[in-house]
């Protein structure tokens, strides 16, 4: 607004109100605000729920020095915490509370930039997502640019597990450094460390990782590789090289994973399954991604990934060599202006538990703010458990619409039905949402 | 939990695969991108690089050769005609190198062919004329000036425009101010094909490896966390919540991690049975017990809730000489003290 008003030409004062203090420090406010309304109901049983999801922003990070950050969800059990004992067809992760509303805070934090100083602090709730997996914090992190080659950063707090009651005993620090070979280049090197302290219900996990990475583009493609160590050993590798070619409406993607070592259960944090799912055996994993658009019309998207346990690694429940093919055709404006039609399929195979699913949906633009939608959905998994196997088939049919009531505002509904082995399920979904 | 080792291990082979992986980036930045060129030669002949400084020190300024910088769209690059107001007696000059000829760059029909490094897509819309007299040539196109033909000089990066227009210029900074087939409430192209699977890999490339890649300049900061932690994947439905997703977990589990990144599991499985659990789940008769005990304290879909039992977490440990690699049921095979349920034997005895 200063700079706004400073190259105008000086103009003669105006009779009008001053702005209020409230205003001014209303503006740089920015962010969506989203109410959901979700009804669900069987044969015998029925579920009412509200959401309220909110993301704030404050201040510009492009020119202002101090801004902040905040997204949470607030969820009601209209008809009362059903914290049943036994089966329970709408059983949640909020029915662990005892109380019909529950709130989660995912990120809340104050970015402070001294001007020119190459300096970036943050502090408060926060998601460190540049280590191998995104690890939430509550705590401080500092970012030092060491001219326009290299990064510091350095961070400490505590592990964020949003179901825990008290984050006692827990714990986290770590550092990392950023080589850029060509100052404002895509080039980026990596190292990173990371101390995690965890205490849980299962009990004490202390685990340090270390990752180094590489970042590398050209032209339209890009490589990337990550290779970390857990407590002094190989723990995973990976690589991918990713690329367009533009002209032909290609894009494609090739990764590789290899897993070194079985790993056991760590902290929540970096490996939130293994406590469950048992220890995760050593694997390669190869896939391949691609996209070809047929003019304006016509895009088909593929992928294919093939798990292989390797070094001696134990097939288990939890631990599967598989194979996995999608293929989703895409029409948009075809063979009706305004009509788009897609597919997807979506194969898994492997030694034990396989499923499949298959699902089309078509959409319609019944006005440039108003879409109508029909869609379908077919699953089959086939469960090889130690009492045998079983087939269970799952079909969902669904109608909605999309209402852009304004340019901030939107409306959506969408009603589904759901056949499975479980029962019939009707699920309605009202949703407003406003940007501001 | 895992026991302590020491950090490096020179025969550790990760650690030989992330070293040559080092040596390989290195090798690549050296040789900058010459061997995506070697590799993907471009479609046009190479266009040879044009000295402006050369012309600059002379008192040369721009627009004396791109005539249409200050009152046209597009700037103009001079004609061979042009060039030769000064060039024809100059290039008569004995011992005057080739490359400082016109000469030079003709292609075979005698037709100057000039490098466009700064030529942007069709669909950017710039007016030479709108910015004349409002910010220098340089200032867009680097020391131009004083390029010796040498210098990179790629398009005007997205990021350099809006520090200007920030500046001098914030009431034109919205997208379609500068494209024609952009604004804030219709995608870029590539979030058309396979951008469910891809916007991960280019969002944590950050902001500063390419514009199109910036989802800050749509999407708030916290957009990942908020889309992640609310919007399901169309897979995700009741028979997924209530059943389906231990098997899909059991295929791939990091899968779930995309969104489900601290203690989900711990929280549902504290206080939710599984569908088989009815009522005579537990009854003395029922099967998941009389049958055999080896699921509950295996690896199997048991052991994710109860691998407390008392009973079942009691099996004695693997002497200390076996190694990891051994196969149990070589010497075990036919003399297990139970069944043999063809599950991980390591699983309970550790």
């Amino acid at each position: 607004m200063l700079l706004l008003l400073s190259q105008e030409p000086p103009v003669a004062p105006v009779q009008e109100a001053p702005k209020t203090s409230v205003q001014s420090l209303l503006d740089p406010l920015t962010g969506t605000i989203r109410t959901q309304y979700r009804y669900r109901a069987t044969s015998d049983a029925s579920d009412s729920d509200l959401y309220e999801i909110i993301s704030l922003a404050y201040g510009n990070p492009d020119k202002d020095p101090v801004t902040a950050m905040l997204s949470a969800r607030l969820a009601a059990d209209l008809d009362g915490n059903k914290n049943v004992q036994g089966f329970y067809p709408f059983t949640s992760t909020d029915d662990r509370y005892s109380k019909w509303a529950t709130e989660r805070l995912y990120t809340a934090y104050l970015d402070f930039r001294p001007r020119e100083s190459g300096v970036q602090m943050r502090a408060g709730r926060q998601t460190l997502d540049e280590f191998p997996e995104a690890v939430p914090m509550d705590g401080a992190r500092v970012r030092v640019a060491a001219g326009s080659q290299i990064a510091l950063a350095a961070f400490g707090g505590l592990p964020v597990n949003l179901f825990e009651s008290s984050p006692s005993g827990d714990a986290m620090y770590g550092a990392s450094a950023e080589w850029m070979p060509i100052p404002e280049g895509r080039g980026r090197y990596r190292v990173e460390y990371l101390h995690l302290r965890d205490e849980n219900v299962l009990g004490l996990h202390r685990d340090d990782l270390v990752g180094f990475a590489i970042d590398e583009g050209a032209g339209d493609f890009n490589v990337y590789a990550r290779y970390t160590l857990l407590e002094g050993e190989s723990r995973d590798l990976v690589a991918r090289l990713s690329g367009a070619v533009p002209d032909a409406e290609f894009l494609f993607q090739l990764q590789g994973t290899y897993v070194f070592h079985r790993i056991e259960a760590l902290s929540y944090a970096i490996d939130p399954y293994a406590t469950f799912m048992m220890d995760l055996q050593p694997y390669v994993d190869l896939q391949v991604r691609a996209s070809k658009g047929f003019g304006s019309a016509f895009t088909l998207d593929a992928l294919f990934t093939s798990r292989q346990l390797v070094r001696n690694g134990i097939e288990t429940t939890y631990n599967h060599e598989f194979k996995r093919v999608e293929i989703a055709p895409l029409l948009r404006n075809w063979p009706l202006q305004d009509v788009s039609l897609r597919v997807s399929w979506d194969y898994w195979n492997s030694s034990g538990d396989d499923f499949w699913t298959l699902s089309g949906d078509i959409s319609w633009s019944l006005h440039r703010d108003i879409v109508l939608f029909l869609g379908s959905s077919y699953a089959l998994y086939s469960v090889d458990a130690f009492t045998g196997e079983e087939h269970d088939r799952v079909r969902t049919y669904s109608v909605g619409m999309t209402w852009k009531v304004s340019k901030k505002s939107s409306i959506d509904g969408r009603f589904t039905y759901e056949q499975n082995a479980v029962g019939d399920f009707r699920t309605l979904e009202i949703g407003f949402r406003h940007a501001f | 939990m895992p026991s302590r080792r020491r950090w490096i291990s020179w025969r550790d082979p990760g650690l030989v695969i992330v070293v040559i992986a080092l040596a390989a980036g290195l090798a690549v930045v050296g040789t900058s991108c010459s061997i995506f060129q070697a590799v993907f030669p471009p479609a046009a002949p190479q266009r040879r690089p044009f000295n402006h400084e050369a012309h600059t020190v002379r008192g040369i300024g721009c627009a004396d050769c791109h005539e249409g910088a200050e009152k046209e769209v597009k700037a103009g690059m001079p004609t061979k005609a042009f060039c030769m107001n000064c060039h024809e007696d100059l290039d008569k000059e004995k011992d005057k190198p080739a490359e400082k000829k016109v000469a030079w760059f003709q292609d075979e029909k005698g037709e100057v062919r000039w490098a466009e490094f700064g030529r942007q897509k069709d669909e950017i819309k710039f007016s030479h004329a709108a910015h004349w007299g409002k910010a220098a040539c340089t200032e867009c196109h680097g020391a131009m000036d004083k390029d010796t033909g040498l210098l990179p000089h790629g398009p005007q990066r997205m990021s350099a425009c809006i520090a200007c227009h920030q500046e001098k210029a914030p009431a034109k900074l919205d997208c379609v101010a500068c494209h024609a087939s952009l604004d804030r409430t219709r995608p870029p192209e590539n979030h058309a094909q396979l951008w469910s699977k891809l916007h991960g890999s280019c969002a944590r490339q950050g902001a500063e490896v390419a514009t199109a890649n910036n989802c800050s300049l749509c999407h708030a900061p916290n957009a990942c966390t908020v889309c992640h932690q609310t919007v399901l994947p169309e897979d995700h439905n009741n028979f997924w919540r209530l059943k389906a997703h231990g098997i899909a977990s059991g295929l791939d589990r990091s899968r779930c991690q995309t969104c489900h990144a601290t203690d989900f599991c711990t929280s549902c499985h504290s206080v939710a049975s599984p569908i088989s659990h009815t009522a005579g789940w537990n009854a003395p008769r029922d099967g998941h017990c009389t049958s055999c005990h080896l699921p509950l304290q295996s690896s199997g879909s048991c052991a994710v809730c109860h691998r407390d039992t008392p009973g079942h977490a009691l099996a004695p440990p693997k002497p200390a000489w076996h190694t990891p690699t051994m196969v149990c049921r070589t010497c075990h095979g036919s003399s297990l003290k139970h069944p043999d349920n063809g599950d991980n034997c390591n699983a309970c005895h550790r």
